[in-house]
This record gives C-alpha cells, structure tokens and sequence, in this order.
C-alpha cells in the first residue's frame, strides 16, 4: 500500500516537473519564432506573387496567359533578351578586369595595393543609380565629353567633343560595370589568397614556363572565384533597376519593365510575370554557385602556405598602370558627381554653387527623404543585425528541432537570390490587402496595417540583404569553440546568458560588420523600396529617380553625394569602432 | 563501497550505425575509471550520454541512486573539461572559475571565497586576472579544472584534456590530476586514447572497441593479463604467434616444431590453431644453450638502439616476427649483431594465449 502511494507521489512529481517551463521549452518557442518570422519575411509573400502571374485583372485564373502575352508581344518580350544580352556583356566585361586588378593586388609587388584596393571598394558606397548620373554628367547629351568640355575643345582644337550614344546598351554597360566590378574584385581576391605557394615553387622547380604555371596553377585554384564572380555578376546586373533607369532610354530591361507595369500602368499582374522572369535565372545561378562552392569546400587542401609574389619590374610596372587607369575611370565618374553638384549648370556656367543642395525647389522629398533614408537604415541595421545574429545562433548553437532548423537554413539562403524588385512587389501582393483569398477562403490579414509605414521598409532591406548577413554571423559562431553550449549547460548555467556573456562579446567583429552592411545597402538600395515608400515616407534613394526622371539632374546628383557620404562615414565610423576593440580582441585570442 | 554510478544496458544509435551497443558499468563512488579505445571506439559518446549532452537510444543511468537519464545536462550534478578546455575567452581566470556559481545565486562573498579556494587549489592566484589566451596550456587546463570542480559536482567528467599538451606537460599534468582526483575524493570518469596515461592515472580502465566494452580491470590486470588480442595489441606492444595446442593437459603448445609450455590453462583441444602472445619486455635472449625450456631459435634481422635498450627484431621459422627489449647490460658483455641466431626464452607465466591463427591478430 505504502509503495504505491510513494509511486504515485513520484509519478505526480514526475508530472508536474514535465509541465513547468524549462529552458528546453524557450528554446523551441525561439526555434518556432524564427521558423515563424522566415516564413512572414520570405516565404509567404512569393506566393501571392506567383499567384498574381497566374491571374487576370478580377483574380480570375488564366494559368499562363501572362507569360504567353509577354513573349508574344514584342515590346513587351525584347526587354527579357536586352536583359540577358547586357548582363552577359558586362559579366564577361567586368570578370575579365576584376581578374586583371585581382591578380594585380595579389600576385605583384606593384606600390600603393593599399590605395588600389581602397579604391576599388568605393563604388559600394555608391548608389548604382548614382553610377548613372555621374555617366550622364560626362557622356550624355550635355555631358563633359559629349560637348567638348561645353565646347572648350572647338575653340581649342576644332575637334567638338564625342558622343558615345550613352542612352542604351551603351549606358547600362558603363554603369553596371562600375556597379558589379568591386563585388567581382572582392570574389576573386579571396579566391587568389588562397592560394598554395607551394604549388608555384613545385612548378617552378620543375622549369614550368609562365604561362604553363598560370594555365596549370594559377586558373585552376582560381575556377571556382571565377565561377561564383560571374554568377554573382550576372544576378546583379540582371536584377539591378537603378543604372538602366537612369541611362537606359529605350532600351527596355526587365527591371524597368516591372517598374512601367506597376507603377506607370498599373498592370500588377504583368508586373509579377515579369519578376518571376526575373527571378528564374537568378534562381538557377544561385543553385549552380551553391553546387559548385560545395565541390570546392571539398578541393580545398586544409594546409596550404600562402603565395608570397616576388619582385619583377615589368610585370609590376604594367600592373600599376593597369589598376591606376581603372581607379581613374572609377574616380572620374563619382566625382563628376560631386561636382555636378556643386556648380551652377554643367558643363556652361561651371562656378561653384550649393544651389543644388537645396530641396526646395524640387520633387523628390528633399532633406525629409534623407532623414527618411538615414532613419530607414539606422534602424534596418539595428534591428537586422539582432535578428540575423539571434537567427544565425539558434540555427546552429541550440539542439532541440533538427529537421526544423535546417529548413530554418534553407529559407535564410533564398533572400539572396531574390532580386529587390520582386520582394517589392511580393510585399506590396502580401502586406497590401485587407483580406487574403486562398482558393475559395477569405481571410483577414493581420499584417495589412505594415503597408506604407517605416517598418514595411525597414522587414524589406533585412530581407533583401538577409543571407549575406546570415552568412558572415554563421561563419563567426562557427568559430567559436561549440563546447560553450556544453560547459555552461554542465554548470547550470542558462544558455541565454552565456549567449549575453560570451557568444555576443565574441561575435561583436561579426555584428559591426552586419550593421554597416545592413546600413550601407539600405541607404543606397531603391529597387524594393521603390514599390513600398509612400508619399508622406520619402526616401533619399526614391528621390534620386525622381528628380532624374523629372530632369533635375544636378539636384539628384546632390541627393546622391549626401548618400555616398553618408555611407562611406558610416563606413569610417565602423573603422574606428574596429579598431578600438580590436586591441581587447587581441587578449581574447587563442594562440 | 558504493555504487555511485550505475549504467545500465546503455545502447546509442546514430541513423544507422549503432556508436553504443548494450554498455553496462558500474563506478564506485571516489573511483578514476578511465575508458580507453581508439577513435570511434564510443567512448566519448558514452561520456556525453553521461553528461546528458546526447541522449541514450536505450538503457538507464543512474546517479547516486537517482535516474537521470533524461534529465537535461543542467539538473545533473557533474563537472566537464573538454579536450579544446572550451573557456570564455573574453572572461579572465577569475571569471571563468566563478561562471557556474554566479548563476547559483550564492552571495557575492561566498563565490569570491569559491574562487580563491579554487585557486588555490590549482596553484593559480598569480593569474586571476588573466585571458585564457595569456596562459600557457597546462595553466588553461587547470583553470578548467576548477571551473568544472568550483560547483562541486559528485562526478567529474574529462574528456580527453590531456591530448592537446606537449609530451612533458602532460605527463607532469598526468600525476597533477591523479593526485588531486585522490585528494579530493571525487568519482571521476576520463576518456583517452592514451594507453600510458590509463595505466598510470586510473583505478580501473574501461577498454572499448566499436561500441562495446572488450575488458574492465585494473591497469595491471589490463596489461598483463589482456582479455583479448585487441586489448593485448592496443595496451602496450604484444609480439603475437602462431601455435596449435600440442597437449592441453599439460598446457603445452607448439610453435614450429618447438614446444612450449604456458602457466594459463589451455581450454583447447589438441590441434587446434591458437595464438601466442607475449610481451617483448618479457622475451629474453639467452646465450649458452643450457636446458631451458621454452626457448625458441631466432635469427637477428635488426638491432635498434633505444636509449635505456635495445630494440631487437627476431626472425622465427617462417614468416613469424618478434621484437625483444634487451638491456644493454646483458650479463655475459657478449654483443648481439644482426644475422646471428640467437636462442630465445619464453617465460611460461608471461604466455597469453588466444583462441584462432595470428593472421586474424594483425
């Protein structure tokens, strides 16, 4: 009798102890939370986009009538080959001089590779759509080089200037090439780096000739930069909106097109056809990169001595030269920029002015739309630094929900892939109305109240640059030493405040890192937000097309100018701060 | 003596492959037992079922009479260092010591005088306010040591923390731990693929081979007297030969045409093939042919001077190979040279025998 009771008793405690809230539980409820807002941020709003393609005008299902109305009006089709045709042009273009600088800043001995490399990474500071103008103000109609410096040269020379038919294919070339070029450059540096110097001293020892060692060592260590530079080129170009907007004429690219659809005629459901367009072969050369990053994670050799290159006069010189002509070309266009900005009417009346720095007198928004932008930023970085962390942490430091967290990895991979344009208008289908229709249900959105506010904005940049993020948070927990979980577990010790007392302080590199990328994307990025601002929500970036678009130039050149040095001393603030706490890293740092 | 850990039946699957196959054990409460094995062996995965950091597939553990084989790592009573150490870098000595009670709610004071004693205890006060990066591993190692022991936990858990130390601080740290382990009373589990530090440090050593344990003795008894071939082999060196029982009765074996006699009782029949073993420390070169028994005739293939010895590899008639220590002092000042046959005698008592031919052996 008495046994039973005491079973009993042990039973009920055994019960009530399985019902109390233990740390196990808060770790699932923060797994289905992450689960939970990946599926708000990124899943859920394609469908309704993909619904929209598949829909007439009254919601009514016409399958692929769209896509077929697409192809077989040639106005509307030849803008999918201008984009394939402009894309490959410039990947090809802009990978072969990335290669050249790449191997310049690490494979010589030529001077000021500080200055070079510096150099090359300022065009991401650098709104695309800023590219333009910058080209505009030298080869467009009115352009320095078009009229001769505004005629100087026929006085001078009888020569009156060059006009390289910039509205076009011509354009979008030029200024996507100064967009991508830094992303390319970056790739294939890391790529370079990597590289086992003892692979070149065998080669050498063996009386391989140059060119044999470059065709035998130097391409293959180097295939899979190549391969994942080109892809990454080409999704960039063949997603980008800002450059042909501004320097595309009519020369129609789907970006653009989705663009006129929406906002020009109101044609949404064209408008998701096309960004589904648009999205396909991004999807496919994110698939292609992913398969060949693995097989190369995989060709890696562990221990490899890294190339140190040796002098040689010829080859160095010739380097130098290379990139100094490059970083020139780069330099003349941002700072045609600024000095479009600053004088009174380019290229005639050339004294210096801050006339354009006033708003006022403009479209646009004006100093309102760049608070807007900074505010917008601020808080994207801010907030999309917390929530990538905590996601990146969750997903690889917690245990409980295995098959749930690597579907959690999945959907952090597919932001990269989508081209802002496409989650712009998925967000205008899935935030936008009152109720959802699914099939034959009605259901009220909870969510329709985000539309036309700072937060839409704000979920639309994490989301828009979530996997980059993601990544470089994944790669600096996976650095930490994954017996922290368990010795803390082991000294009963709640694995949230060693997240605060270690994970977070270890990891702070990692999260400066993410909030100036998060900061600097959003301040310079139009193509999402271009469908999500609304008229009492302004920003600095959706101001520049306007004015573009409504001829003052000079005014959003000055927009643009406000944005790059906004971005580059967010960027120098981020130094600093790097630099103050790398002195207390370095105590921290195992040997 | 009690038992204070009792691991029943303890089976683990991963997907297919089974790393745990029905592991029972029972450690007495102040006991070191070490489990020894080679990697993949389950070791460390017996002591992270152990330490509730994997969970058991089948079977019960319980701690000091209480089941806790499904309560999380955090409601156990135990202390772990791993093999990385896995300390706070951005926390000082001091710090790391006082993690697992700050979080206890004990008094501000109370975890102070934790931490001293502790540091104390491990020859640390010079360095409370140093980075784990500025110590020296040995000093790493011991100031995991006392963050695992401030909490005072019942058991303690090492997993391999000796094997990322160079050869003479580890062999200091070896008789460190022994001793403190000792002093302080606690029933200690350790994991290593060290032979030598078993055998030194433990009470008793768990041998595992794929997921099962071969033998559970003491260091001597694992040594001298090894259940199996594969224990013989992975403790120490084991020169292993091919025989067939002669006269089980008379515990008599031949190897060729040699006969030799074991002390260990034979329980195979006449003509069977079995196989010998025996320790090269064990074998001994003899010069004058007086009647011994158990003396075999081998020609020297190679001599290796050693330092203390000589290491001499034995050929035997056929494709048998045997390695002999032999002290450079032989008593008779004769020199051994390679080529010469030399006969060998083989101490009864040191003769294992192991049931199946060699080949299956090495």
């Amino acid at each position: 009798m008495q046994t039973t009771l005491t079973t009993e008793k042990i039973r009920a405690r055994a019960l009530l102890k399985s019902f109390s809230f233990t740390e196990d539980h808060l770790k699932r409820i923060l797994i289905l939370l992450l689960v939970f807002w990946l599926l708000l941020g990124i899943v859920f709003p394609l469908f309704p986009l993909i619904q929209r393609s598949l829909t007439d005008k009254n919601g009514n299902w016409v399958g692929l009538a769209n896509y077929v109305r697409y192809f077989s009006t040639p106005a509307l089709s030849i803008s999918f080959s201008n984009s394939l045709a402009v894309s490959i042009a410039t990947t090809i273009i802009a990978v072969v001089f990335a290669f050249g600088y790449a191997y310049a800043l690490t494979r010589t001995t030529m001077p000021w590779k500080r200055f070079f490399l510096l150099a090359a990474m300022l065009p991401l500071y650098v709104p695309p759509l800023a590219h333009g103008i910058g080209l505009v103000y030298l080869f467009g109609r009115k352009g320095l080089i078009t009229t001769g410096f505004g005629g100087l040269f026929t006085q001078l020379f009888g020569w009156g200037g060059w006009d390289i038919n910039l509205y076009g294919f011509n354009g979008i070339l030029m200024g996507e090439f100064l967009y991508v070029f830094p992303q390319a450059v970056m790739i294939l540096m890391v790529a370079a780096s990597l590289a086992d110097a003892r692979l070149y001293e065998a080669s050498d020892s063996l009386r391989a000739s140059p060119l044999r060692t470059f065709l035998t060592v130097t391409l293959p260590s180097l295939k899979f930069g190549l391969v994942s530079a080109v892809f990454v080129s080409f999704t960039l170009v063949f997603t980008d909106f800002g450059v042909p907007k501004v320097v595309g004429g009519n020369y129609n690219v789907l970006a653009t097109d989705i663009y006129k659809q929406v906002i020009g005629q109101q044609n949404f459901e064209m408008g998701a056809t096309i960004s589904i367009l648009l999205l396909i072969p991004t999807v496919i050369a994110f698939i292609v990169d992913r398969i060949i990053q693995r097989q190369q994670a995989a060709a890696l050799s562990s221990r490899s001595v890294p190339y140190q290159p040796k002098p040689n006069r010829g080859r160095d010189i010739a380097a130098f030269t290379y990139c100094l002509l490059i970083t020139l070309g780069m330099f003349a266009v941002i700072a045609t920029v600024f000095l479009a900005s600053v004088v009174e009417l380019w290229p005639y009346r050339l004294n210096l002015s801050l006339k354009h720095f006033d708003f006022s007198t403009v479209g646009g928004g004006g100093y309102g739309a760049f608070w807007n932008s900074v505010r917008m930023s601020f808080y994207t970085a801010l907030i999309g630094t917390a929530v990538t962390f905590a996601g990146a942490y969750l997903i690889d430091k917690l245990k409980p929900y295995k098959t749930l967290r690597s579907i959690a990895y999945f959907f952090s991979m597919i932001p990269v892939a989508l081209p802002g344009m496409v989650i712009g208008l998925a967000y205008i289908f899935f935030f936008n109305p009152l109720r959802w229709k699914l099939g034959g249900l009605v259901i009220p959105n909870p969510f329709s109240f985000l539309y036309g506010t700072m937060a839409i904005l704000v979920l639309s940049n994490i989301v828009h640059f979530y996997t980059v993020s993601f990544m470089t948070a994944t790669t600096s927990l996976k650095q930490l030493d994954r017996e922290f979980e368990s010795v803390s577990e082991s000294l009963g010790v709640p694995f949230y405040r060693t997240f605060w007392k270690v994970t977070v302080p270890l990891s702070l590199p990692a999260l400066l890192e993410m909030g100036m990328y998060y900061f600097v994307n959003a301040m310079v990025t139009v193509s999402a937000v271009v469908f999500l601002y609304s008229p009492r929500l302004k920003l600095a970036s959706v101001a520049i097309v306007n004015m573009d678009d409504a001829g003052d130039t000079a005014a959003a050149a000055a927009m643009s100018v406000l944005v790059i040095l906004t971005s580059v001393g967010v960027r120098l603030i981020y130094d600093l701060i790097t630099r103050g706490i790398a002195r207390r890293l370095q105590t921290w740092k195992s040997r | 003596m009690n038992i204070y850990l009792d691991i029943q039946s303890v089976s683990k699957r991963f997907d297919r492959t089974l790393a745990l196959d029905n592991i029972s054990l029972q450690v007495q409460e102040g006991e070191f037992i070490f489990l020894l094995g080679p990697s993949g062996c389950g070791k460390t995965t017996l002591l992270r079922i152990i330490a509730g950091l994997e969970e058991a597939t089948t079977g019960r553990i319980l701690q000091a009479g209480q089941d806790i084989t499904r309560l999380p790592p955090s409601r156990r009573n135990f202390g772990i260092v791993f093999q990385s150490y896995a300390l706070f870098p951005n926390l000082t000595v001091f710090q790391n010591i006082a993690y697992g009670l700050e979080n206890r709610k004990e008094m501000k004071q109370m975890v102070k005088t934790r931490v001293e004693e502790m540091l104390a205890l491990m020859g640390l006060q010079d360095f409370r306010n140093r980075y784990p990066a500025q110590l020296s591993g040995g000093q790493q190692q011991r100031v995991a040591l006392a963050r695992a022991l401030a909490i005072s936990p019942g058991l303690l858990l090492l997993d391999e923390p000796l094997s990322a130390l160079d050869a003479r601080i580890r062999a200091n740290l070896r008789i460190e731990i022994a001793s403190l382990q000792r002093k302080l009373g606690i029933t200690t589990i350790m994991v290593s693929h060290d032979q030598e530090e078993a055998l030194t440090m433990a009470d008793r050593v768990v041998v595992m081979e794929k997921g099962r344990i071969v033998q559970l003795d003491t260091p001597e008894k694992i040594y001298h007297q090894p259940a199996t071939p594969f224990v013989a082999d992975f403790v120490g060196l084991m020169n292993f030969l091919p025989a067939v029982v002669f006269a089980s009765e008379k515990k008599q074996v031949k190897v060729g045409e040699d006969a030799l006699s074991l002390e260990q009782d034979i329980s195979h029949s006449n003509g069977q093939p079995v196989t010998l073993a025996i320790r090269p420390e064990k074998v001994q070169v003899v010069h004058n042919n007086m009647s011994h028994h158990n003396i075999l005739k081998a020609r020297v293939d190679e001599v290796e001077f050693i330092g203390p010895f000589y290491r001499l590899h034995l050929l035997l008639g056929g494709k048998a190979r045997m390695i002999a220590y032999m002290p450079p002092q032989n008593g008779n000042n004769e020199v051994i040279r390679e080529g010469m046959e030399v006969p060998v005698f083989l101490p009864p008592n040191h003769l294992r025998i192991y049931p199946g031919s060699v080949s299956k052996v090495n």
